[in-house]
């Protein structure tokens, strides 16, 4: 092991390869900006998922509200950035009051209240059609260059999902060291013994929820121009919440990396089978979860993280 | 001005009163011991006092302040810290980061916090096993870690439950010297215990409950002599083990 | 007096289609109820067994219902297998664990479904389905579906002859008794993995049954799958995780707000015609939500019952 190694420096060389992924796969553009987006946003969710274990399955509302409101600010000449920030603060908004509402529900009752809320914000979607389209969809007006790249330029997308990437990471990377970090993680473990050293519960999770609809939301702005049409269908369904969330588990929630791990590994093979598969891409995540949950629990990089752990601390002759 | 005041606390499950009419209070530095036969109520009015459990009735103070109502998770901030009869370790997390989740608590800083939590680890003398996994602890010390958690929110108020039990001979009597230095340094503890030769050494008071109520108080001479007490505990004799 | 005439079709048609509800959301309640597992895929096997029963139609020609005889027995048998060899490895697991397991399996059975059938609407085409009994009560018309009459028909068979087991045999008793608890019941001499890996496939047989019953009334599609999922769940919550009255029960008044909220929201004036059958999935959630967060262990009954 390379002494005084730095997480930064690893944070930097994981950004630094993916950067580099224009220049050798050139050709392989849209597959890149679209599984670096889904990197993106199993990174998010994982915020929640991984650092409190709430497992939300609605999160694919959060990708809706930043593709909308920049979509919707966009066509009345509001800039990009800032509708994705709108995005960002209006997704924050929802999972505020989400939150606030759901929270006392613990494991598989709080799952079941995200897949219904999520159900029921994509048919107000579907139905409002006077302020979303409604089944039609959008189309993403034309938008002005920012530092005169054009945001519809492949390659610029990729750069601006890989600042996206880098945001969440460097977010991660704090509450790692953090007291918000530690106070999500007794949350998870166990909220009982959280509450009798000083952790509110409910609180923890609004806060973790609300960062991750956050980052979700700029994802889904992000998304909205790399698509620049869509219709509800498109990202809407419970099917992309689960993908998601797949996305991270797989990979290793609760770990830094983990979802980013989980994005690539199980793109490369989706993309490569696309023909046979066709629309059954989540055949691969379905079985996928089952192999890992009864052989890997802890997901790719976390079981790797944890061999890592007992080389480490080998196990002495019964507890010591 | 008593450090802490419980009264004619009352506690219900259904029908069933848990814990009826029982009152208490506690100076700094002092320990009182809280005896009785399994199924007294001793753990739920624990857990009554750190607002685990609701209360049907009853006062409780913290000098002076009420804390009746407060959430548990407001009680570490104001000074109560509490450890549970079985113990409640973050399993995936080190011993270091289970104790700073507690030093989170006065030191908000993570650099102020590791330095804060790896102290206390040396205190109960788990600092060999800061980067270990609780998971793989053993009795021992995973009642230390216990311990040092409730230890590191820097409590006026400590309630510890079954600590000693269950330990082997050598390791108890390094607990009850540990627990004798708490008390010096003049926090007030409250310690449910079954083994009657530790409640008596280190209890400068001593409760009895027996059926939810509170059926004896006095110094623990008085308390062992108590034919009430002896009655209670018929057949128990818990001076084993 | 629209309303009126309306309310009580919708109420009517509400029953009926609460009926098969009730038979989604009884496959569920019960898998929970013996081994507290909370199957996230249920869904995906409904349409399983609405693709099965198209299947059967389109290849061999059986009529959808009469292809029960033959479909039942098979998928008792594929969640027996189904629960023997992949998810007795998680017996011990936590329930986030089971949970991820079973949506993993319900992803795989929906995606094959795909994969086989393609992602276009699959029909069945049956006389009863178009068929209706007309029901004069008080000088009004009612319709009643036929199709949809048979369905609560074979649903209230199945449900009764589950009841019956449960209660009447060796077999029930022994389920009643791992249920109660495991070890207990392993005491006593009972199989408890076999008793899990059979009541998973009675769990899988209620789902797919639910499936066949529902394929005159609604096109095959792959997607279908989560909304099931979601219908069981809200059957279950409303009248608690783990009974099966509690199933029925949250079944018929799913199928009533359902069907009430699409047909009479539209005649109130004052909503402009906002709200109609457009929003009809919407209802159940909502009312989901509040007893969600209301009262999580179910309308019908204080305490959860268990089989």
């Amino acid at each position: 092991m390379i002494k005084n190694w730095h997480p930064m420096y690893t944070l930097a060389l994981v950004i630094g390869l993916l950067a580099l992924y224009p220049m050798f796969f050139g050709q392989f553009m849209n597959f890149g900006v679209a599984t670096l987006l889904l990197a993106g946003f199993a990174l998010s969710w994982d915020i929640l998922g991984g650092w409190t274990g709430q497992n939300s399955l609605g999160h694919a509302a959060f990708v809706g509200v930043g593709a909308y409101t920049v979509t919707l600010l966009a066509e009345r000449g509001v800039h990009p950035v800032l509708g994705a920030l709108i995005g960002a603060a209006l997704s924050s908004l929802l999972a505020w009051g989400w939150g606030a509402a759901t929270f006392r529900l613990r494991g598989s009752y709080f799952t079941l209240s995200t897949i219904a809320v999520a159900e029921i914000i994509r048919l107000i979607i579907l139905n409002e059609s006077w302020l979303t389209g409604g089944a039609e969809g959008k189309f993403m007006p034309d938008l002005p260059k920012i530092f005169g790249f054009d945001l519809f330029d492949r390659k610029v997308e990729y750069y601006m999902v890989l600042l996206f990437v880098l945001l969440v990471l460097l977010f991660t990377h704090w509450m790692r060291y953090s007291r918000m970090g530690f106070y999500f993680k007794a949350v998870r473990e166990d909220e009982d013994g959280a509450m009798a050293l000083g952790v509110n519960p409910n609180k923890a999770k609004q806060l973790a929820f609300v960062c991750s609809a956050a980052f979700t939301g700029l994802g889904g702005a992000m998304y909205a121009i790399f698509l620049q049409a869509f219709e509800p269908e498109t990202f809407l369904l419970i099917a992309f919440s689960i993908q998601v969330a797949l996305l991270a588990i797989i990979g290793g929630r609760g770990t830094i990396y983990g979802p980013l791990v989980g994005a690539f590994l199980i793109a490369v093979p989706s993309e490569i089978f696309r023909d046979q598969l066709k629309e059954a891409n989540l055949l691969v995540y379905g079985i996928l979860i089952v192999v890992i949950v009864i052989y890997l629990p802890k997901g790719i990089l976390g079981s790797l993280e944890y061999w890592a752990y007992r080389k480490n601390h080998p196990l002495e002759k019964g507890k010591v | 001005m008593s450090l802490l005041v419980a009264e004619r606390i009352g506690v219900q499950f259904g029908g069933v009163k848990a814990v009826h009419d029982v009152s208490l209070s506690l100076e700094r530095g002092q320990i009182l011991g809280l005896i009785g036969p399994n199924g007294a109520g001793k753990t739920t009015l624990f857990n009554a006092l750190t607002g685990f459990v609701p209360k049907a009735s009853g006062k409780v103070l913290l000098e002076n302040m009420d804390i009746t109502n407060t959430p548990p998770f407001e009680l570490p901030k104001l000074g109560v810290a509490r450890t549970f009869q079985v113990e409640r370790p973050f399993e995936d997390l080190t011993v270091l980061e289970n104790v700073m989740i507690s030093s989170f608590l006065k030191h908000s800083q993570p650099k102020a916090a590791k330095h804060h939590a790896t102290d206390v680890l040396e205190k109960v003398g788990l600092l060999d096993r800061a980067n270990q996994k609780c998971s793989e602890l053993n009795l021992a010390r995973r009642r230390r870690l216990e311990i040092g958690k409730a230890l590191a929110l820097e409590p006026k108020v400590l309630f510890l439950d079954e600590v000693i039990a269950g330990l082997n001979p050598p390791a108890q009597s390094e607990m009850i010297g540990f627990v004798k230095q708490l008390s010096e340094t003049g926090i007030g503890i409250v310690m449910v215990e079954h083994i009657m030769r530790v409640i008596m050494t280190l209890s400068d008071r001593v409760i009895c409950m027996a059926f939810g109520e509170k059926i004896a108080e006095g110094t623990p001479a008085e308390i062992s002599n108590n034919p009430v007490v002896i009655d209670a505990y018929l057949g128990g004799g818990e001076d084993d083990d | 007096m629209e309303i009126f005439t309306q309310g009580t079709q919708a109420l009517i048609d509400g029953l009926l289609t609460g009926g098969i509800y009730a038979m989604i959301g009884a496959g569920l309640s019960l898998i929970f109820g013996v081994m507290r597992l909370i199957n996230f895929g249920h869904g995906d096997f409904v349409i399983l067994g609405m693709y099965s029963a198209f299947f059967a139609n389109k290849v061999i020609g059986f009529d959808p219902y009469l292809s029960l005889v033959l479909v039942l027995p098979l998928a008792y048998g594929l969640g027996f297998a189904m629960h023997r060899l992949i998810l007795s490895k998680l017996l011990g697991a936590s329930e986030q664990t089971t949970k991820l397991a079973t949506l993993g399996l319900g992803l795989v059975a929906s995606n094959l479904m795909l994969l086989q059938f393609g992602a276009q609407p699959q029909t069945v085409y049956a006389d009863y389905a178009t068929n209706a009994f007309v029901v004069p009560i008080g000088g009004l018309e009612f319709r009643i579906s036929q199709a949809r009459l048979i369905a609560v028909v074979i649903t209230a068979i199945l449900i009764v002859g589950l009841n019956w087991m449960l209660y009447r045999t060796e077999l029930g008793r022994a389920i009643r008794a791992t249920a109660q608890n495991r070890m207990g019941a392993e005491l006593q001499g009972v199989d408890t993995k076999k008793i899990y890996a059979i009541v998973f496939g009675l769990g899988m047989g209620l789902a797919v049954a639910a499936g066949v019953l529902l394929i005159p009334l609604l096109s095959a599609t792959p997607t279908l799958g989560t909304t099931f999922t979601n219908k069981a769940f809200i059957v279950t919550i409303l009248g608690g995780l783990g009974s099966l009255p509690g199933a029925i029960g949250g079944g018929l008044l799913l199928g009533v707000v359902e069907s009430v909220g699409s047909s009479v929201l539209p005649l109130i004036p004052a909503l402009n015609n906002h709200f109609g059958s457009n929003y009809r999935d919407a209802y159940g959630l909502i009312i989901f939500l509040l007893v969600l967060l209301l009262r999580p262990n179910g309308l019908f009954g204080r305490t959860v019952k268990r089989v």
